[in-house]
């Protein structure tokens, strides 16, 4: 800057932003298990997410089983970052209309934080159903039929899949080359972002293995006598 | 699941069918993705120009055809997909990707980041996440009861007072929530019991809690907006502040038909005997547990109105004002925080995926001439603006039976605006019509009224099935349906009013833009 400093105030140094993304999630995860297991000794009862994930199923298969473990949890480490957001946001409107000052990092933070979190939960909304589809017609099939439809529409989900995948890696190796970095003033790194593109792929591409995997597995049983 | 286990290692015999059933399904899997597998081996050791290929080469084979007959492929597939149940996100996004292949190339494929990442950096799009987690939030920290209660103990002395208490606190619920669902449900345990106990009719209950609940996509805060605004590049702050007042204007339309219905039959919903009801002191005491809601809902809508912060910020404040009234509340933990970041996590997931996936397909259509298509096609019919804009209402509609909110907004919403934003307005009946600059706001809350009524209307919107998961087994899906169609009518006037009067949307933007 030609040694002219501008004062943008507090800045949010980069290595803290990644630092904070990567850790404080599994610190979380691991306290709120703790609390999950303290108050289950206490009363016997478990959190709502047990409850609401009630058509989870666990699979028998350890290689499945370590798939929907990564997608669990993968999904649980984004979900944190949810809360560095909103504090963000609240210290921007505090720092703009209370100290006038306003900053040049929440804004750019918060929603590549938001960005990436949209990717990787991929894998964790399809675990749990969360992806609509129309049922009109679906539900109208036996049970069966239903598993048939889905392993073999499954092939167009990872078409799109594979594609994200394969566009994404050049996307972000383009990226990482050139070790972009965004145009705004706080200038945070590019590729990390981008990266979360392939990442989230393969997450995705993991929970759908699981699914089909347990669509066969249903699909099999039910075309057998009992 | 020990059982399912033990079972399947032993080899039984088919059931009739069952045979045939697996050859056709494994069959077709096994063609399909061999064909898909075919194609990755030409993408990754052939050249894309070059002659060679492996077995087979399918790019570029629909290459020289009309817009008209890839429309029918393209929709043709999308609705087979779709009703064989594969989720709206990978429907999209897989057939885009098999279309860009057939028509264009695989260097073609490469939109697919380009198109996917500027939503992950757009930063209109972060309120979605901010304001599903200040409603999960509010629902944790107990705010629909205390509402509810509160609202319940100052009209229940009014004929059909319970009922337009309903309304009321669905009222100032969506003024802090964007989606529907946790209105409906909530509200169905706690209001429907209340009312039914006291010989409530039962349609006006019913109804009463459904019409209530989807006012939280009109008023804002609403998610719909958000992504409309997004979509169709206007700003989030005009479209609340244009789909608050035919908001407001719709719940008086209910809490009147509630109330004039009551007054003129007694016997329909009862008034509290005396007994049930407290004195003026204790009501003004019970408004102690509204205050912090209240001051979020005024600090939420203030900060947007009055332009001091973008949508955003002000979905962040909300998120942090919801942080607050929770731990006021005694309800928060970092539990209770895990879990509203969960549900958060699924909801705002699900949306963005449908984007992702629909921005490939529709993106790729639009890139294809389709919107030309479409705009001719319609312009063609000869039917005039107002003719053309009912038509669009209609096939809201008709897709808003099928489809999802999101799918619907991401499908349509694209094609429809530019060919709205072309046409002029002059007005029915002799009176006004939309000024040109103001055609986007309007039919942006226009289309977010239609699609509140999508989710009211008969035989598949969502409000009907959120209730029926919570009400008494005695009543029946028909009993709902009846109940919804009534309110559906006034939603229906509430749209013509807002179609024949467009300042009613328009005025209150215009007013703070300028």
């Amino acid at each position: 800057m030609n040694g002219e400093q501008i004062d943008f105030g507090f800045v949010l140094p980069h290595w803290f932003y990644w630092g904070w993304l990567a850790l404080m999630p599994i610190a979380m995860i691991m306290i709120c298990y703790y609390l999950e297991r303290k108050q289950f000794e206490k009363d016997g009862t478990l959190p709502d997410s047990s409850k609401q994930g009630e058509a989870l199923e666990i699979s028998a298969n350890p290689i499945i089983r370590a798939f929907d473990w990564i997608s669990e949890h993968t999904g649980q480490f984004v979900a944190f970052w949810t809360i560095t957001a909103v504090v963000f946001y609240a210290f921007e409107v505090i720092c703009r209309y209370i100290f006038n000052k306003p900053t040049i990092w929440v804004h750019e933070s918060s929603f590549l934080l938001f960005g990436m979190q949209y990717l990787l939960a991929g894998a964790y909304a399809y675990l749990h159903g969360s992806h609509v589809a129309v049922d009109i017609v679906y539900n109208k099939f036996p049970k069966r039929g239903q598993h048939g439809l889905d392993i073999f529409t499954s092939v167009f989900s990872f078409v799109f899949f594979i594609v994200l995948m394969g566009t994404s890696y050049g996307f972000m190796m383009d990226s990482f080359g050139m070790r972009e970095r965004t145009m705004e003033t706080w200038q945070i790194q590019y590729y990390p972002v981008k990266a979360m593109m392939l990442l989230g792929g393969i997450l995705i591409t993991l929970a759908a293995i699981s699914k089909l995997y347990k669509d066969i597995k249903r699909f099999n049983q039910l075309g057998r006598s009992a | 699941m020990d059982a399912a286990i033990k079972t399947n290692t032993e080899i039984r015999p088919y059931k009739k069918g069952g045979l045939f059933w697996s050859v056709v399904v494994y069959g077709a899997t096994l063609i399909l993705s061999l064909a898909i597998l075919v194609e990755m081996i030409n993408i990754f050791f052939y050249d894309p120009y070059g002659d060679d290929y492996f077995l087979f080469r399918t790019a570029g084979i629909l290459a020289g055809y009309e817009i008209s007959t890839l429309t029918w492929y393209m929709f043709g597939s999308l609705v087979i997909f779709l009703m064989a149940g594969l989720p709206l996100a990978f429907v999209t996004g897989g057939l885009g990707c098999v279309f860009i292949y057939l028509v264009g190339d695989q260097a073609m494929l490469n939109i697919l980041p380009s198109r996917i990442f500027p939503m992950m950096t757009n930063s209109d799009l972060s309120a979605i996440p901010l304001f599903i987690f200040m409603a999960a939030m509010l629902e944790r920290a107990g705010i629909i009861e205390e509402m509810f209660s509160v609202v319940y103990r100052w009209m229940g002395g009014l004929r059909g007072g319970l009922a337009a208490a309903t309304i009321v606190a669905s009222t100032i619920l969506a003024a802090m929530v964007g989606v529907i669902g946790a209105a409906v449900v909530t509200m169905g345990i706690l209001a429907l019991p209340a009312m039914l106990s006291r010989d409530y009719d039962e349609k006006i209950a019913l109804g009463s809690i459904m019409a209530g609940g989807t006012l939280g996509i009109l008023i804002p805060p609403s998610i719909l907006a958000i992504l409309y605004a997004v979509v169709a590049q206007q700003s989030v702050g005009e479209l609340y502040m244009g789909s608050f007042i035919p908001g407001l204007l719709l719940s008086g339309m209910y809490v009147t038909y509630v109330l004039v219905r009551s007054y003129l039959n007694p016997s329909l919903c009862p008034a509290l005997p005396k007994e049930e009801l407290i004195s003026w002191w204790e009501k003004i005491k019970l408004l102690k547990g509204l205050i912090a809601p209240l001051f979020l809902v005024f600090l939420v809508l203030g900060l947007l109105f009055g332009g001091i912060a973008t949508p955003v910020e002000a979905a962040g404040i909300g998120s942090c004002g919801s942080v607050i009234v929770a731990i006021i509340q005694r309800k928060f933990s970092l539990l209770v925080l895990k879990e509203a970041s969960l549900t958060t996590l699924r909801a705002s997931t699900m949306v963005l995926w449908i984007m992702f996936g629909a921005s490939v397909f529709v993106g790729f259509y639009i890139l294809q001439g389709g919107q030309a298509f479409i705009t001719d096609t319609m312009l063609g019919l000869g039917l005039g603006p107002y003719g053309i804009l009912f038509l669009m209402m209609f096939l809201l509609v008709i897709l808003g039976m099928f489809l999802d909110w999101v799918g619907i907004l991401l499908l349509a919403v694209p094609i429809f605006v530019p060919i709205v934003k072309s046409l002029t307005f002059p007005g029915l009946f002799g009176l006004p019509g939309p000024a040109p600059e103001d055609v986007a706001l309007w039919f942006g809350v226009l289309y977010i009224i239609n699609m509140q009524m999508s989710f009211l209307s008969p035989p598949f919107g969502y409000a009907l099935f959120y209730i029926r998961g919570v009400t008494p087994p005695h009543i029946k899906m028909a009993t709902i349906f009846q109940a919804a169609i009534v309110f559906l009518i006034m939603q229906c006037i509430g749209l013509a009013v807002c179609v024949l009067f467009p300042s009613i949307i328009t005025f209150f933007p215009n007013l703070i833009y300028g």
